[in-house]
């Protein structure tokens, strides 16, 4: 969270809310795979590393076509992946699992090694292309069946009313 | 927009007795005129039909080796592969059980911070796609993703964990999941499910403020079975990612993060994007939103994240020090 609201500051000069939350969910996502397997100053570093690769993937994806609205995927793939690659990195042996090599005595020990990585970025990847294929797949599937997309007229209106016939703030505040 | 003008005007006029008409008149306009009020009823009724009969199955699924097992359990207790006997440890028992309702308030917290990112018009859409993930994933879980994520799948186990939990079958408090064995096996299930209810809520993000709810619905259960659960098995449930190429995935950055988002990317591909992308800047959400949303993602996100972290740590290191002393098979 740190890290995002410092390029924010750097980039933009102005420490957004939205890049607070933002941030601090992908360094939560970078640790997730790790954080039974990485000492607390690893766990910093891992944090920090992946905000700022998150930071540049919300960047691209703003720029590019896709409209990937609130950076799930910027966020979660990228930033998931990142972490599982790192875990592999900065895994540490101190905290009992016997199958990484490594002391894992220091701090800032790179203790997984090589081995460790190429594994992650195995298993990871595996995952992630077959959730893609795989989703790809039921979204055209349930395009043909159901449809995707709520109608035009819906989308201008907003989803709100046009799907559900309510509003979440009245017209006077809105 | 003819319907919004007369809003308007009608906004102008009188205040109450005016908008109860309106909002009456935009309820009838939401498809429900499509088929008819018979057609409506009528689809609600086979719904409701096919979930009685799917709860039904449940429970039947649940009795029948019950009784099995009771005539089984004088002769020899010997338990099927991933169960195991029950080491009770109380404090293990108890946090697990806290860390699954802490990791269940998490999507709540998701549903209002991406609610809070989304234009006003759309806010209640974008909280029902995470909530109606906790409503409609729990009953997939039980009935079949459980046991897909972690049954044993026999030759196939590999790849997927075969249909001997389904319906719960054999889940129960005085047995253990050989992963866990100082948790009762319903209280490993439930902490598991708080995973399962999350990762399909988090895709939602690329897909808001144009998907069709309906079809959302139908996404997440269908995801949920055919990407989640083979995916869960696969990493933590025995299969070929975990156990043979050995990559270590502590709390989902592979089964919950990687999977959503690479999901998230194929449903912005497969969607397109919303109108009037890269043109206006009125997609960004009013201010009053943002500051809601970061309140609410403050205190139920942020602070409970780590605390699901440590959980984990707190639970896997005890199962670590369980399963060094004590490991039979694959490392």
């Amino acid at each position: 969270m740190l890290t995002w609201m410092l390029i924010d500051q750097i980039t933009r000069r102005e420490m957004t809310a939205l890049g607070a939350g933002t941030g601090a969910v992908a360094g939560l996502v970078g640790i997730t795979p790790a954080c039974g397997f990485v000492t607390p100053m690893g766990a910093l570093l891992v944090g920090a590393i992946t905000s700022g690769v998150c930071y540049v993937m919300a960047t691209l994806r703003a720029r590019g076509k896709v409209d990937d609205s609130l950076d799930a995927f910027a966020v979660h793939g990228v930033g998931g992946f990142t972490g599982a690659v790192l875990t592999g990195l900065f895994s540490s042996a101190s905290l009992g699992d016997a199958k990484i090599g490594g002391s894992g005595v220091s701090p800032f020990a790179v203790a997984g090694g090589i081995e460790q990585v190429v594994k992650q970025i195995m298993g990871t990847g595996i995952v992630a292309i077959y959730s893609f294929v795989m989703s790809f797949i039921l979204f055209k599937a349930l395009q043909a069946v159901m449809g995707l997309r709520a109608s035009d007229e819906v989308e201008e209106r907003g989803l709100d009313i046009g799907l559900h016939g309510e509003e979440a703030y009245s017209e006077a505040l809105a | 927009m003819n319907r919004s003008n007369a809003a308007q005007r009608g906004m102008m006029r009188s205040q109450t007795g005016e908008r109860t008409t309106l909002e009456a008149n935009a309820r009838s306009s939401n498809g429900l005129n499509r088929f008819g009020r018979v057609g409506h009823i009528a689809r609600s009724l086979t719904l409701m039909a096919l979930t009685t009969l799917a709860m039904s199955f449940a429970v039947w699924a649940q009795d029948a080796p019950e009784a099995a097992k009771a005539t089984g359990k004088e002769a020899a207790p010997k338990l099927d592969a991933p169960l195991t006997a029950l080491k009770l440890d109380t404090g293990d028992t108890a946090w697990v059980l806290a860390a699954a309702a802490l990791v269940l308030l998490m999507t709540p917290g998701l549903a209002f911070f991406y609610g809070g990112l989304v234009r006003s018009k759309n806010m209640l859409n974008t909280l029902l796609m995470s909530f109606g993930a906790m409503a409609a994933l729990p009953i997939v879980w039980m009935l079949a993703a459980y046991s897909i994520a972690f049954g044993d799948g026999g030759g196939l186990n590999n790849v997927w964990g075969g249909l001997q939990f389904a319906g719960l079958n054999g889940v129960d408090t005085t047995t253990a999941h050989s992963l866990a064995a100082t948790i009762p096996h319903q209280a490993f299930m439930i902490f598991q499910m708080m995973f399962f209810l999350i990762t399909p809520a988090l895709i939602s993000g690329s897909l808001v403020e144009r998907m069709k709810f309906t079809t959302f619905l139908t996404f997440i259960v269908l995801w949920g079975l055919l990407v989640y659960a083979p995916v869960a098995h696969w990493v933590w449930g025995g299969g070929f990612i975990g156990a043979d190429i050995g990559a270590l995935d502590f709390a989902g950055g592979a089964v919950v993060h990687v999977n959503a988002g690479f999901a998230a990317l194929a449903g912005a591909l497969a969607l397109g994007p919303r109108k009037g992308y890269g043109q206006s800047s009125s997609m960004r959400p009013t201010c009053r939103v943002v500051c809601w949303a970061s309140a609410c993602c403050g205190s139920a996100g942020m602070a409970l994240t780590p605390a699901r972290l440590w959980a984990r740590v707190r639970w896997r290191l005890s199962l670590l020090s369980t399963r060094l002393s004590a490991r039979p098979r694959r490392c």
